[in-house]
């Protein structure tokens, strides 16, 4: 056994590589402080969209969905995705125009891992939400507030899985189809990952304002969204239960007819020192931690300085945003880089105030969002009387079709379109009818159109999520075409069998090496293999083992006879190395599964354990 | 101005200014919608390198920028990025001298290459311009600490968290509870923040790291889990490699601890991963590789320094654990303590002093040490080796004992004697 060389040239390595920091000058700083993360972003209360809109198949009905985790790669393990269990999520619901919340929809999760012994999102195909593979499940309470009573709509209601492959989730749709449920009287009920809705030339947004075919009206962008997931939370529910009459209006001037959506987060804080034996997630005072309503109302309206007030204010206290709408950076950008003759803007009450913008943005439009007595805050305003159209314009309101954004919002609405041909001045004539808007301006535009894939018929709407295993992961586009792991040197394991024993510097080996039963191989187009294939070791040894060709960057579930022991990750490559494995201590003939949850690529390796 | 945005530029920039939002929001200093998750950092470096130098009139670029180097050098610990982080942030005072996030970024720089003074100074300005802020109060909280100022710190962390409960202040408000003496609730901290998550896995590898490490005060095979969490999430993660070797050694198997910490070190050529290898080969009796080791830990302490790192004070432990120049270690030691009087800053001062033979200056720094009741166990291994030679039996017994229940695994190279002493 060459254990002895292998340390040997380990050591040799790590001079020559000290050396090399020398002279190729990279400076290798060891910091003793304590130095926690602060940029960590917060992508499990990050809201990106909220849609509200009379369902299409169901109009006595309005659909809700707000959207959380920005940019759900598909194959994101090994945890995937999943809410916070320690945030409180809610849906809140003004229907008579006073910003504050009449009726608020409150999600609470919790994750029920099945088997402690591992954090794996699953040990195994799920066909079942209650399948007992499905590891890391999280299931939600409902809650319903109105007029300070708390109703519990439903407990233990599951969230849908991740859309990890073809071995792990073989039947994606049936298992979405599971986790709809009815509560209350007749609310539809929907919560789990599906593909991100929005579409939008990301650069082009608004605070950069980029638009690489200036207008921006003839396609030609790139949507920054495609290939992405998110997480949903979706109801579908009688307007009747909505509207402040409790009726269900039918014509847009019923002073019932216009409600206002938002949705926030929020967490408990904590007393820094005094610890409770309840935990720090159950204690001290909520506090909001995002809010969303209208879209993109963070680029356009809200100071880069106030971003964190921002997702701490109320709706209510509104106003003190209300220069950033009344006069928007964003006009003055439209003058300066494209030459838009904007429309004059000023501060909020000046006379040269956007009022349409204020319209849009903050108090409603008259006629259609606006509420009887309203005060201005930034909220999804729907009108509930008017019917959904079988034939939506995606310019919605801004292109004559009166049941699309900025009345409530359809999935299919294009919103940053609308926003910039809004700013640029196209609404501005319903308030001022001498103002002839730009003609570039209304034609604006960032030439993404529409979403990547189509979006559903019926509830819940969103199209399904993009599967792990077919998506090629957006950071590494580049290196796609090298799908065929190139055997790796791995660490410091040294395994080079391929048909016989060979050990590692941990084990001993009798070199016997027994033949080798790859069982259960699923159709993939790569040939996964394991190293050593077969091998024979004493009680108190360990294998270092070494796969090949699995999936890139997926994780392999390792079972000891059937039972799942550990797990291993493959790189980029799609090849892992385990480390040490320790062998049962009894002699005897065991079977070590290798099986690749993305790729559904199943090895085997038998181990003979000898005193 | 007006010349940067004349229609050529624009349209020459379009293409490259695609995917800027996406590199801008991907900071804690906004919280905006359709902030990145999981695109590669050298990505959304490349992005914003691109769009700095077509956009030389925007502030937010650069911010964006120079928040995604300061995670970049949490992922390599590659020095360098601070001068480049300088650069930037020069240019970007002359655009806006009142932004408060050019003045944040300029204290997470000097925090990192150990100027806490300066640290200080540049994030209390951050604050005089927005308070509403919740990172600039955990920067503040993070200087304070390392200035002995733990009270404040418990403020500003207070302030952080009641702002904005997230990754960011669950894992500062661990780290002050454990100063404290709440391993309990430091671990409940640590829950917390790996609930709440984080757009970069590194985080969250770090927090299961930290786990690992409370949990080997009293169980190893429960860290061993915890470090094999960590490198579940990230698996090229030296630190959580290294916390395998130390909890593999606490079990018995100095093999395994000797690849897992030669795992760490070829990774990641810090000194700590060269001295845990030099103490193993030490304890193993062979001396000739625990010297190349030492020698090794030296060159990594010394490329710090000449990257721009204060490194008084790990080095002078360093010196004084290993017999190396034990005058220039005190005189190391000092010059820490003077920059940073913390309860690490007195430790270590006092056992450079101690392993000098000056027990009695040594002495004097120990009700600083142990001022805040820290459960650390190497600090009151120290204290408990000076208590002895001053022939303070009484105080010697107390803290080799409690350091011993603390975590008996909690050193290489000095659990056989503390458990000898005890």
């Amino acid at each position: 056994m060459n254990t002895l060389s292998t340390k040997q040239t380990i050591s040799a390595l790590t001079l020559t590589f000290a050396v090399a920091i020398l002279s190729f000058g990279m400076t290798v700083s060891a910091s003793s402080h304590r130095e926690a993360p602060l940029i960590s972003g917060d992508p499990k209360v990050d809201a990106t969209d909220l849609y509200a809109f009379v369902s299409p198949d169901n109009q006595n009905s309005v659909t809700l969905i707000a959207n959380y985790i920005p940019f759900e790669e598909p194959a994101g393990g090994p945890n995937f995705y999943s809410f916070d269990d320690n945030a409180l999520y809610e849906i809140k619901i003004d229907n008579n125009g006073d910003a504050v919340p009449d009726i608020t929809y409150q999600f609470r999760f919790k994750t029920q891992i099945k088997n402690p012994k591992t954090f794996l999102y699953n040990t195994g195909s799920i066909n079942m939400l209650t399948d007992s593979t499905y590891n890391y499940a999280q299931t939600y309470t409902l809650t319903k507030i109105e007029n300070g009573v708390s109703t519990v709509l439903g407990t233990n209601l599951p969230v849908a899985p991740s859309n990890i492959g073809p071995k792990s989730t073989p039947n994606f749709a049936s298992l979405q189809a599971q986790s709809i449920k009815t509560v209350g009287t007749s609310t539809k009920v929907f919560v789990g990952q599906s593909d991100d809705p929005f579409f939008a030339e990301l650069g082009g947004l608004f605070d950069l304002l980029t638009i690489r075919n200036l207008p921006g009206n003839a396609g030609g962008g790139i949507d920054g969204l495609k290939g992405y997931n998110v997480h949903s939370l979706v109801l579908q529910i009688p307007i009747t239960e909505l509207t402040l009459n409790k009726n269900h209006p039918t014509t847009a001037s019923d002073p019932s007819a216009v409600i206002g959506v938002w949705t926030t987060s929020s967490r408990h804080t904590t007393s820094v020192l005094g610890t409770s034996p309840s935990g720090d997630s159950a204690t001290g005072d909520w506090v909001q931690v995002s809010r969303l309503g209208a879209p993109l109302v963070n680029e356009v309206v809200v100071p880069l300085g106030a971003k964190d007030i921002w997702n701490r204010s109320y709706p209510v206290n509104d106003a003190q945003f209300a220069n950033g709408v009344a006069n928007p950076e964003l006009g003055g950008l439209l003058k300066a880089l494209y030459n838009i003759n904007v429309p004059p803007q000023g501060d909020f009450g000046s006379s040269t105030q956007r009022d349409d913008l204020e319209a849009i943005f903050l108090t409603g439009i008259p006629g259609l969002t606006k509420p009887a007595n309203g005060v201005p805050a930034e909220e999804l305003r729907l009108n509930v009387a008017i019917p959904s159209t079988t034939t939506p314009n995606r310019f919605g309101v801004l292109g004559g079709d009166n049941q699309g954004y900025p009345n409530g919002r359809r999935l299919g609405d294009d919103v940053v379109d609308i926003s910039l041909r809004a700013v640029a001045g196209a609404a501005y004539p319903l308030f001022h009818p001498g103002f002839t808007p730009d003609p570039t301006g209304v034609q604006l535009g960032d030439g993404v159109d529409g979403n990547d894939v189509a979006f559903r018929s019926t509830f819940p709407y969103l199209a399904l999520p993009h599967q792990g295993f077919t998506s090629i992961p957006h950071a590494t586009e580049s290196s796609t075409g090298d799908t065929t792991g190139t055997g790796g040197t791995g660490g410091t394991s040294t395994t080079t069998g391929t048909g016989s024993g060979t050990t590692t510097g941990t084990s001993t080996s009798t070199g016997t090496g027994t033949t080798t039963t790859p069982s259960n191989t699923t159709g993939t187009a790569r040939d996964a293999t394991v190293n050593p294939p077969s091998i024979t070791v004493r009680v108190g040894n360990s294998v270092d083992f070494n796969g090949r060709n699995f999936g890139h960057e997926e994780n392999v579930i390792i079972a000891l006879n059937g039972q799942t022991i550990r797990n291993a990750h493959a790189d980029g490559g799609g090849n892992f190395t385990t480390g040490s494995v320790s062998v049962p201590t009894t002699p005897g003939t065991y079977t070590y599964t290798f099986t690749g949850q993305m790729s559904g690529s199943t090895r085997s390796v038998t181990v003979m354990v000898t005193q | 101005m007006k010349q940067f945005y004349s229609p050529l530029f624009v349209i020459s920039s379009l293409v490259i200014l695609s995917g800027l939002f996406v590199v801008i929001s991907n900071t804690a200093f906004f919280h905006t919608t359709h902030s990145i998750a999981q695109t590669s950092i050298d990505q959304s470096i490349s992005r914003a390198q691109a769009v700095v130098e077509t956009h030389p009139p925007l502030i937010k670029p650069y911010i964006a920028l120079a928040s995604l180097y300061l995670q970049k050098i949490r992922e390599t610990s590659d020095a360098s990025y601070y001068t480049k982080i300088d650069e930037l942030m020069n240019t970007a005072q002359q655009i806006d001298p009142k932004d408060g996030d050019v003045l944040a970024i300029r204290a997470s720089v000097a925090l990192g290459r150990h100027d806490f003074k300066k640290g200080y100074i540049e994030i209390q300005k951050a604050l005089a311009l927005n308070t509403s802020r919740s990172a600039y109060w955990g920067l503040k909280g993070d200087a304070e600490i390392e200035l002995g100022l733990y009270k404040e710190a418990v403020q500003s962390f207070q302030k952080m968290v009641d702002l904005r409960p997230d990754f960011s202040s669950w894992s500062r408000i661990a780290y002050i509870r454990e100063l404290y003496g709440t391993v309990d609730g430091a671990k409940s901290a640590l829950t917390s923040a790996i609930s709440s998550g984080s757009n970069y896995p590194e985080n969250i590898a770090w927090a299961y790291v930290e786990q690992g490490k409370l949990d080997m005060r009293s169980n190893p095979t429960t860290a061993l889990a915890d470090f094999g969490n960590a490198l579940t999430v990230l698996p090229s993660y030296t630190q959580a490699m290294e916390g395998i070797g130390k909890a593999e050694f606490a079990l018995g198997n100095s093999t395994e601890a000797e690849t897992y910490f030669m795992r760490a070190y070829t990774g990641l050529p810090l000194a700590q991963y060269a001295v845990d290898l030099a103490d193993l080969y030490s304890i193993r009796g062979d001396t000739t590789k625990s010297k190349q080791h030492l020698a090794l830990a030296q060159v990594a302490y010394d490329t710090s320094r000449a990257s721009g790192v204060n490194t008084d004070l790990e080095e002078s432990l360093f010196m004084s654990d290993h017999d190396i120049d034990l005058a220039q270690a005190v005189e190391k030691a000092r010059r820490a303590y003077m920059e940073r009087p913390s309860v690490y800053g007195a430790d270590y001062l006092a056992w450079a002093l101690y392993k000098n033979g000056a027990i009695v200056e040594a002495s004097q720094l120990s009700p600083e040490a142990l001022r805040l009741g820290t459960v650390d166990p190497l600090i009151l291994y120290h204290q408990g080796l000076i208590a002895r030679a001053l022939g303070d039996m009484i105080h010697a017994k107390a803290y080799l004992t409690k350091s011993y229940e603390l975590n008996p695994h909690f050193s290489l190279l000095y659990a056989a004697d503390l458990k000898k002493s005890i």
